[in-house]
């Protein structure tokens, strides 16, 4: 357990050193400080005819919130392995007394620990909307909850495209183009005729999932569903790393 | 204590290692050699359990690297083939960390820390950024962090490189120090710092030891006695005199230009010194000597007949 308490603090500090994540974190800010600032703008116009709240559309009802997020996780994710293997660390890391779950864990806890206080800030939005109107602050815990979810999957993926290359370009467009496939399985219950297929699909439509949280709706089924695919991307991580050094 | 028997080790149908077996005791320092390929980083990948064997034996302190890993990698300092280190960590930041990683108790981390910066001769760097040393210092931090931990076993990958004669001396006579209560395992490609430093070497070629042993009890085994002379009289009349003599495995005789002096090569057998023979033969003869002596060959020499035949041309 202290391994991986000090590979996480170590994570969490070359994180805190790379110049490319405060760039990361003013474009993320400044992204979603517009995005909350027109929809606010957008919603008060009596024009304007939508059903959803701000904080429903915040939370994964525009094209920002998701190339946002993939991006993010794409680059703060792409050098966690990617880096340790071409520059050979991973061996150093590897001949101190550390389990290689350790490392994983550690390795995808800290870029999601940034993530994290990344979306921190946007509580301030939140406040400013609270002290204008009576806000409903349910939706707004599980739509950050949903934010979680989906960083956690995303990181994960990214974390999985690291583990694969010693290329950190490669591991970023890998990890993009998982996560838009991912991402993009929202729009296929649109091409399905079967009702059973339908179904399926449904129930792994990530904006369908978003709109719920943001509307406070807790479904188990969707928590297992990010739950799972986490695990299953930590595990693939796990079983390729463990294949390398075969 | 390391013991390695029948060691194997294939990268799918490539054979890496070929059923190697060595052992080494407390207070040894083993050079391990061969040619770029030989299986050298394998072993000592192996050694470090950062590489699974196919099949074999391998006990370190008694433990299998299969089934106490952990053990194994607190008790093993290691120094990597390219020393590989975080550029953007501090010299002490990256000591603190490798400390800690290596499950130092928190109170010693400090001693430990301070020990190794004076062990390495890393004071006047510490407070440095890593990725802004000379590769003599970055080599330093390296052997510094293979020693944090204060391990029984040292395994150094090419320690040597980089550093200035001053260093290198300096680095010896700590390598030494440390095996005194050690086991010391270094592979390196100066043969010279082998034969200086070795009590036992092990010379490997393409997954297969070939030589085990005390670098001069491989050299007496290894070579050839040589005995060169200078000699004034005719190719014919002195490939005629040695072919008598008794114990002399091969001559070779080649005139100078002016034709009035011969250089002589001459191969004996095992522990057979003929200087004196040979000078009464002269003196016998009337010829007049100019030079007569012994020669050896050095380990390099042993390590490249030994290694040469199996290097495909390219």
């Amino acid at each position: 357990m202290r391994a991986f308490w000090v590979l996480f603090k170590k994570e969490l500090m070359s994180l805190f050193l790379m110049p490319v994540a405060y760039v990361l974190g003013f474009v993320f800010l400044l992204v979603q400080g517009y995005t909350f600032w027109i929809l606010v703008a957008a919603l008060n116009n009596p024009g304007v005819q939508v059903e959803q709240s701000v904080m429903q559309l915040f939370f994964g009802g525009t094209f920002f919130f998701w190339i946002l997020v993939i991006l993010l996780a794409s680059v703060i994710t792409m050098r966690l392995f990617a880096e340790e293997k071409k520059s050979g660390t991973f061996d150093l890391l590897m001949s101190a007394p550390v389990r290689l779950i350790e490392l994983v864990l550690a390795k995808y806890l800290a870029p999601l620990f940034f993530y994290g206080m990344l979306w921190l800030p946007t509580l301030c939005f939140v406040l400013v909307l609270d002290h204008s109107v009576s806000l409903d602050w349910g939706p707004v815990v599980t739509g950050y909850l949903g934010v979680f979810l989906l960083g956690a999957l995303f990181h994960a993926v990214g974390l999985f495209a690291s583990s694969l290359t010693q290329n950190q370009i490669i591991s970023a467009v890998l990890c993009f183009g998982l996560c838009l496939l991912l991402f993009s399985l929202s729009f296929l219950e649109f091409f399905v005729i079967k009702p059973e297929w339908s179904a399926f699909f449904n129930s792994v439509n990530m904006m369908g999932h978003m709109d719920d949280f943001g509307k406070g709706i807790l479904d188990s089924q969707i928590i297992t569903y990010y739950l799972s695919l986490t695990a299953l991307f930590l595990f693939f991580s796990l079983k390729v790393l463990k294949f390398q050094s075969q | 204590m390391i013991e390695v028997s029948n060691l194997v080790k294939n990268f799918n149908s490539f054979p890496a290692l070929k059923g190697i077996s060595f052992s080494v005791s407390k207070g040894e320092i083993l050079g391990l050699l061969g040619p770029n390929g030989a299986g050298k980083t394998t072993t000592l990948k192996i050694l470090t359990c950062l590489l699974p064997f196919t099949s074999g034996t391998v006990l370190i302190h008694g433990l299998s690297p299969q089934k106490d890993s952990l053990k194994i990698r607190k008790l093993v300092g290691v120094l990597s083939e390219g020393n590989p280190l975080y550029p953007e960590l501090r010299v002490r930041e990256f000591l603190k960390f490798r400390a800690d990683l290596k499950q130092i108790p928190r109170r010693q981390i400090e001693d430990r820390i301070q020990t190794v910066l004076q062990q390495c001769q890393l004071k006047e760097v510490e407070q440095r950024i890593i990725g802004t040393l000379s590769k003599g210092f970055c080599q330093r931090v390296g052997l510094a962090d293979a020693l944090i931990h204060d391990p029984q076993i040292l395994i150094l990958d090419e320690p040597t490189i980089g550093l200035d004669p001053h260093q290198v001396r300096q680095l010896r006579q700590l390598i030494r120090d440390l095996a005194q209560n050690r086991t010391v395992i270094f592979s390196s490609h100066i043969l010279s710092e082998v034969e200086a430093l070795c009590s036992k070497v092990v010379i490997l070629n393409q997954g297969e030891k070939i030589v085990e042993g005390v670098p001069q009890k491989i050299i007496s085994q290894h070579s050839n006695h040589q005995i060169q002379m200078e000699v004034k009289a005719s190719k014919e009349a002195i490939e005629f005199a040695c072919s008598v003599l008794s114990n002399i495995k091969h001559v070779s005789v080649e005139s100078h230009q002016d034709e009035s002096w011969c250089r002589v090569d001459l191969e004996v057998e095992q522990g057979v010194d003929l200087r004196e023979e040979l000078f009464y033969l002269i003196h016998q003869k009337g010829w007049s000597l100019r030079e007569l002596k012994t020669t050896s060959h050095s380990l390099e020499d042993i390590f490249v007949r030994l290694t040469e035949k199996e290097v495909a041309p390219a």
